[in-house]
């Protein structure tokens, strides 16, 4: 194992524990704002959405800011849509992904 | 899934009657009392589990998979379920190493994606309220979404107690690794598996999961407002800030203009 993924394996879990310990065993003396309570439950699909969106606009990196029809940003929007409307993760990744190595191997070369 | 699992709760209930506690099970305190010796308490919370535990298995096979097709060997993906044991962070990491981000970065990320745990924590704490810091300490490591969900809002969270709780966690660890270590092995000897153009298999987890957290036109929102900051941010300065600009500026805009959703999810 490279020592910078073993540090960096370190120290996700030694904050990741922390998030958890921390509050979990010194409840007494915390309050957590309503307003900090409110944003933190908006974090997750805030984050993830940022992590995926430039894959999605531009996913050969730098260059243009959105390149359109590119097979990530079709196959990723139906893949959200389509578990938005089923609300199965099973069938929509492997729909997504399926409709994404169609779209690069037949219909967009 | 959820129906299935509530089902099999009411059958346990009508062969055990004496296992039904009080409704003031629910307030703080009250958790302390247990029916059964501890280890029956934990064997009972891990069985009760194992039906989220299979999806877990599942998530898990998948992140073995996605991890070793980013570069890592079996054993760094088996050494990160065992020690960082946090779904949506390890799989958020594996883009980030592969594309050669610094101990920093991943580390930040790790905060940032994990910090609903505080809220889990907080509620957990609230629930053992009394109990020996120590064993908080050890349990806390055991709070994930699926176990959080599962001792609160889910079936387990009428009668939950610490040894039960555990019991769910065990299972969820345990699920956990095993998957990841079939993904990996799978994975690693499985050409077909490492093909071209299955880097979109991870995107579309991501996808899937934020397509089925979507509830309102305020998650559209957060949805929209997140995307455009992280694309245009990404672009002018490149490296992770489009991460955290994004992921600090939007919830305290949600924040600011509306209560909060109704899961941490």
């Amino acid at each position: 194992m490279g020592i910078d993924l073993a540090a960096a394996i370190a120290g996700m879990t030694l904050v990741t524990y922390l998030t958890r310990s921390l509050f979990t065993v010194f409840i007494s003396e915390v309050r957590i704002p309503p307003f900090w309570n409110r944003a933190l439950s908006f974090v997750p699909l805030a984050v993830l959405t940022a992590l995926v969106s430039p894959y999605l606009a531009a996913p050969s990196g730098p260059g243009p800011l959105i390149s359109t029809l590119n097979p990530y940003l079709i196959a990723g929007c139906v893949t959200l849509l389509l578990a938005r409307w089923s609300r199965n993760l099973l069938v929509s990744a492997i729909t997504g992904t399926a409709l994404f190595l169609i779209l690069t191997r037949f219909l967009l070369q | 899934m959820w129906r299935i699992r509530c089902v099999q709760r009411t059958r346990i209930r009508e062969k055990n009657p004496t296992r039904q506690l009080p409704r003031t099970d629910n307030q703080p305190g009250a958790i302390l009392i247990s029916y059964g010796s501890p280890s029956t308490r934990i064997w009972q919370g891990f069985r009760e589990f194992l039906p989220v535990g299979l999806v877990i298995f599942s998530y898990a096979v998948v992140f073995g998979v996605l991890a070793v097709n980013s570069g890592l060997r079996v054993l760094e993906a088996c050494v990160m379920s065992l020690t960082v044991f946090a779904g949506a962070s390890q799989f958020m990491a594996l883009p980030m190493i592969k594309s050669g981000a610094s101990v920093w970065a991943l580390t930040a990320m790790a905060l940032l994606v994990n910090m609903r745990h505080i809220l889990y924590g907080l509620n957990i704490g609230k629930k053992f309220q009394g109990a020996s810091p120590v064993k908080l300490l050890g349990l806390s490591f055991g709070i994930v979404d699926e176990t959080y969900a599962f001792n609160t809002l889910g079936p387990g969270g009428k009668f939950t107690s610490i040894p039960y709780f555990m019991g769910t966690a065990m299972c969820a660890y345990v699920t956990w690794n095993a998957g990841t270590l079939t993904g990996a092995v799978l994975g690693k000897w499985t050409p077909f598996l490492r093909a071209d153009g299955l880097d979109f298999a991870m995107l579309a987890v991501f996808l899937s999961i934020i397509g089925a957290s979507i509830r309102d036109r305020r998650d559209w929102g957060v949805l929209a407002g997140s995307a455009v900051i992280a694309v245009l941010v990404k672009h002018t300065a490149g490296g992770y800030w489009h991460l955290f600009a994004a992921g600090l500026i939007v919830p305290a805009a949600a924040a600011l203009f509306s209560g909060g959703r109704k899961d941490g999810n």
